[in-house]
């Protein structure tokens, strides 16, 4: 294989509930902080379930660009703002048409349409503020292009809940191919009637905070946020150190039992980033806290790492929420978080601290724990067997 | 400008009232917009899995298997594809099913659920041929081609073939006065595999402003949707029909395109 060109995070802007920006997430993250409050979200079924909801005031889409207006669309240039400054240098230094953005999304404005189709059926007519790019699942990149007025290619990654986490792959293959030398990555999912019920509808969702890896756990929690890099070919600093993808070709909504296909693009990031399984020194669960998921999940990271050589993990979705179609970029943005910090402490994974027995046993970052983190990975697995792993490195 | 070389190695389309490479070639010669409510046999899929497709998924799998036993043998079949689905409007039809339920208030069904997410046909396609590859679902509007083809020149830098697929399904109607482009029920696919076959030229656009962005809202000035063009991959399967002939060209992705074969 030829010597792959620099990937390195240059920067990170995230808004999710565990934090309106990177430094409020950050914070979230430290050991005794209180878990951020999620937001009582009532589904059609009549129940009253935990959502985590960006609560703050978000930007306005400004008028140009319109017909993009959502939720989606506004969590977006939250994340944007933070990452703006390089975005700018990059275009400066490279050209705004080597600048591409690859973003991950399920919902993109769905939401939009969703309240459009029902003011339809009232009255006749979509109503009159509605566009159709308010839902269109390529907008995300169509409109952070435009808004950020960058000319490289822009388009959108859409499967399920590894999208942002293949975003941020497809971004680093871009840059190989030489169509561009710095790339908008990432993506996110914002608060949507459809996807609530629809993962009620498959008997998904929790009625209390998720607890991951527990005997009492009884589902996830959804929630929103939007989380981008700013990647750029170059060497140093954050970098996306290797990348696997696989699929389960199994079933549809619930994942391979025995974790083949987790257990596959495992091994396929560790043998991109040409690392031994003991060098990985920190994992970010995909720890939905479905039954399914995380048996699966323990089953196949001591498969590919062995019984007891696990390194130490936590699932964050206690904090976010399952946020979908941005949890892989969300989750990759709480990894650069640990690997830019000098403090040394490792997201703590937050549950009742009553562990399932029936899971293999993996070891899970307790409050205050420490570690010398260099390189960490982080899991996302989704609907339609779409699985994706990330391995991240920092400045050595 | 960058230039790319891959070869073809087989294609395969499918349309309504266009289901031969006949009548694609016939169709080639005055493309229009093949419509209907004709559904693709998937005679090779299961049938419990044939039973829960959508029009959608039925197209991508229909073209998906058979560009892949078109292949010949030795120059990428045996391994099995990294395979690119690029599609704007995607599952849309069964996303209306779904709202329109929520609009009534009644209950949704979790199996339509879980297959109204965009990759719910590169999913089935992956348990109906068993392939445990990469898979990537695409979506960049009118530019969902380019972006998927993209995406699959990417993958071949580290795959020996590449399966690139563009379906879409005829949005609902009170999609269509948003559009920019023609309105059609389609599927394109095309397995690219590492050669000198062809070349395609990637140039910067001279004015490199986003088409997309001109087009206004919802307005008196929209043009007809016929006289609104073709989608792009209708544009490549017509090259495609016609033999492989001189250059197909296209605008996508603020990038001009330009493929043709090499030594004619």
């Amino acid at each position: 294989m030829t010597a792959r060109r620099g990937a390195r995070l240059v920067s990170l802007g995230m808004v999710c509930a565990a934090g309106a920006d990177r430094d409020a997430v950050h914070e979230r993250l430290r050991a005794g902080s209180p878990l951020p409050e999620f937001t009582d979200s009532a589904l059609a079924s009549g129940r009253l379930v935990p959502y985590g909801m960006v609560t703050g005031s978000l930007p306005e889409i400004p008028a140009r660009l319109q017909k993009y207006s959502s939720r989606n669309a506004q969590l977006l240039v939250a994340a944007y703002q933070q990452i703006a400054q390089s975005v700018e240098e990059a275009a400066r230094e490279c050209g705004r048409e080597r600048v591409a953005v690859v973003l991950g999304s399920s919902t993109s404005g769905i939401e939009e349409g969703t309240k459009a189709v029902a003011h339809a059926r009232k009255t006749g007519a979509m109503p009159a503020g509605y566009h159709l790019c308010q839902q269109d699942l390529g907008s995300p990149a169509l409109f952070l292009a435009a808004f950020a007025d960058l000319h490289g290619v822009a388009y959108t990654i859409s499967s399920a809940c590894s999208s942002s986490a293949k975003a941020i792959a497809c971004a680093r293959g871009l840059i190989e191919l030489g169509l561009c030398d710095a790339v908008i990555c990432g993506g996110g999912d914002s608060y949507a009637t459809l996807t609530s019920n629809g993962f009620d509808a498959l008997g998904l969702v929790s009625d209390h905070r998720c607890n991951p890896s527990s005997i009492h756990r009884d589902g996830l929690n959804l929630g929103e946020g939007a989380a981008l890099f700013l990647m750029r070919a170059q060497n140093g600093g954050i970098q996306l150190r290797g990348v696997g993808e696989s699929c389960d070709a199994t079933h549809f909504s619930a994942p391979d039992p025995e974790g083949a296909g987790a257990v596959a693009c495992i091994q396929l990031a560790l043998a991109d980033a040409g690392l031994l399984p003991a060098e990985i020194d920190y994992i970010n669960l995909h720890g939905t806290a479905t039954r399914q998921n995380d048996a699966m999940e323990s089953r196949a990271l001591v498969e590919v790492f062995g019984e007891g050589r696990v390194p130490p993990a936590s699932s964050t979705k206690p904090l976010t929420g399952h946020t979908l179609g941005g949890a892989g970029a969300i989750e990759a943005g709480i990894c650069w978080l640990t690997l830019a910090t000098q403090e040394a402490r490792l997201p703590v994974h937050r549950y009742d601290g009553e562990i399932d027995p029936e899971l293999p046993s993996i070891p899970l970052v307790d409050e205050g724990q420490t570690a010398v983190v260099s390189t960490v990975m982080s899991n996302s697995f989704g609907f339609g067997g779409s699985n994706c792993a990330l391995i991240m490195e920092g400045a050595s | 400008m960058k230039c790319f070389s891959f070869d073809l190695l087989a294609w395969s389309a499918w349309a309504p009232g266009l289901e031969t490479r006949e009548a694609w070639s016939e169709w080639a010669l005055t493309p229009y917009s093949p419509t209907g409510a004709e559904r693709p046999s998937i005679a090779n899929v299961p049938a419990a899995l044939r039973r829960r497709c959508s029009q959608h998924d039925r197209m991508v799998l229909e073209v998906g298997t058979n560009c892949a036993a078109e292949a010949i043998p030795g120059s990428g079949g045996q391994v099995p594809p990294a395979v690119v689905l690029g599609s704007r409007h995607g599952e849309a039809q069964v996303t209306r099913v779904l709202l329109d339920l929520l609009a009534e208030g009644e209950p949704l069904s979790p199996m339509r659920f879980s297959l109204s997410v965009h990759n719910a046909s590169s999913g089935l396609l992956s348990i109906a041929t068993g392939n445990k590859g990469v898979f990537r679902s695409i979506s960049a509007s009118i530019d969902s081609l380019g972006a998927a083809w993209i995406e699959a020149l990417s993958l071949l830098v580290d795959h020996s073939s590449v399966l690139l697929i563009v379906a879409e399904e005829e949005p609902p109607a009170d999609h269509h006065p948003y559009l920019d482009e023609q309105t059609a029920a389609f599927a394109l696919a095309v397995l690219l595999g590492r050669g000198e076959g062809c070349q395609l030229e990637l140039a910067p656009e001279t004015a490199p402003l986003r088409s997309l962005l001109e087009v206004q809202s919802k307005s008196a000035e929209q043009p007809s949707l016929e006289s609104r063009p073709l989608p792009h991959a209708l544009q490549l399967a017509a090259w495609l029909a016609r033999g492989e002939i001189g250059e197909f060209e296209m605008s996508s992705l603020n990038l001009n395109w330009r493929l043709a074969k090499n030594g004619r």
